[in-house]
């Protein structure tokens, strides 16, 4: 308990971080990452593009903990872990994007949180989330809360999805080997 | 009565000759200047108003450069880099610029006009160009200390001379292509200061550095309103044709959660309190 709790303030840090240290160093920026300044794997995930930005990406994360409950906490301190998967997983399969800056991706790992922890509420919930993810790959809606010029990565909720669905795969795994008390 | 005559004539020169001490030191004004209508319209050449509507195509390729002037002594060409760069790390990270060159006054001639200008942007692959136009004036004055430059060490420690710089530097925003200003925006600054005789040169000259240095410290903010203004204005006026280049939507992409995903997180999150109230 202890120890998720320490987790839990090292993704909080991350988020703190991220958001006040100075963006353009902090973005997800593929050819600083390529070129070494590999701390942007982490960061670009927690950084923002404005205040709105994060606002809105904080208000799902307290809306998605309502959700499931407490256990969304061990989904929480996954954050950290999965965030550099994600920024991998963009820089492997969406070469046209420069720079990314936003927590979606992340949300949408929480989103398959809520389904496993939320009951029947969550899965409903991730139901419609995918269904709008579909619309989003196809119609590309513009975000209110995004500045001009910047357009929504539907690619990092995908990969945010992917990484819930091997998140929750492992917490089952865990889950069925522990051994049950008498 | 010719003794005291003489006495009279050589206090009056010595007096003369004193004083004079303190007008040694040049008071006239010192200006410097460059103007976009003089780089751009030499020799009163008047502009082309043809009704067009410049074409922006994004993300942009931004030069920025002094406008060359006929006296600009002040600033090396280090400095005035510097100036510009301040600039450019400014501007720099806006998803609908690509690049911002900054572009040295060796590649711009007095009253070049828009050929030059041309040339400039072909050089550096620019599509529009930021001209810094400039006007600096400084007054020189002396105050009641500068008597005291008559015991001479007075004019090495005594601040009897004074400065006033003003100094104004204003950035037009050119599409080099259809010769369109898009929009501009200005820099102020003034400085006062006042310092002893002999090193009254070097410290104004400090002045008028710095007059620039807070005027674009000034401008930034400014231009940045414009840029804005401008924004709306080619939404709601279509003052400017947008066309993205290929490839453009795609390089700056922001992990957003969106109002449609906030809306069925919001209408889940009540259901799941109002499950948990009937719950509990």
């Amino acid at each position: 308990m202890v120890a998720e709790n320490r987790l839990l303030l090292v993704a909080l840090g991350f988020i703190v971080v991220a958001n006040l240290l100075p963006a353009d160093l902090m973005e997800f920026n593929r050819p600083a990452i390529l070129g070494g300044q590999l701390w942007r794997l982490w960061t670009g995930q927690f950084c923002h593009w404005s205040t709105l930005h994060l606002a809105g990406n904080l208000a799902a994360i307290a809306g998605l903990a309502l959700v499931a409950g407490k256990p969304i906490c061990r989904w929480l301190v996954l954050l950290p872990v999965a965030a550099p998967l994600l920024s991998l997983f963009l820089l492997a399969t969406t070469p046209e994007m420069e720079h990314y800056r936003g927590l979606s991706g992340l949300v949408a790992m929480l989103v398959v949180g809520a389904a496993v922890e939320g009951g029947t509420i969550g899965w409903i919930l991730a139901i419609a989330w995918i269904g709008k993810l579909t619309f989003d790959i196809f119609s590309g809606t513009p975000s209110p809360l995004l500045p001009d010029g910047i357009v929504t990565s539907w690619q990092s909720h995908v990969g945010g999805l992917l990484l819930g669905l091997l998140a929750a795969a492992g917490f089952r795994l865990r889950d069925t080997r522990k051994p049950s008390r008498p | 009565m010719i003794r005291k005559s003489v006495v009279l004539l050589c206090a009056t020169l010595a007096l003369g000759t004193l004083s004079g001490c303190a007008t040694w030191f040049d008071h006239n004004s010192r200006t410097q200047r460059g103007t976009v209508v003089e780089y751009l319209y030499p020799k009163g050449d008047k502009p082309i108003l043809a009704p067009t509507v410049p074409e922006l195509r994004l993300p942009l390729r931004v030069g920025i450069a002094f406008v060359p002037g006929e006296r600009f002594g002040d600033l090396s060409e280090a400095e005035r880099d510097q100036l510009l760069n301040r600039i450019k790390s400014a501007f720099a990270n806006r998803p609908y610029i690509s690049a911002i060159e900054v572009i040295p006054s060796a590649y711009l001639r007095a009253g070049g006009g828009f050929d030059n200008l041309e040339q400039a942007a072909r050089m550096f692959n620019v599509d529009v160009v930021t001209l810094l136009s400039y006007d600096q004036v400084q007054f020189n004055d002396s105050n009641r200390l500068s008597l005291l430059y008559w015991t001479i060490v007075g004019a090495y420690l005594i601040n009897g001379d004074q400065y006033d710089v003003n100094t104004l530097v204003d950035a037009s925003v050119f599409d080099v292509k259809s010769r369109n200003l898009l929009f501009r925006a200005p820099g102020t600054s003034q400085i006062k200061g006042s310092s002893p005789m002999v090193k009254f040169s070097e410290a104004s000259r400090a002045a008028r550095s710095e007059g620039f240095s807070q005027a674009i410290d000034s401008l930034i903010p400014q231009l940045d309103k414009q840029l804005e203004t401008f924004k709306v204005r080619v939404k709601e006026e279509k003052v400017a044709r947008i066309v993205e280049k290929p490839g453009y939507s795609g390089s700056h992409r922001g992990g957003d959660t969106g109002l449609a995903g906030l809306g069925l997180i919001g209408v889940a999150a009540l259901l799941a309190l109002a499950r948990q109230r009937r719950g509990g």
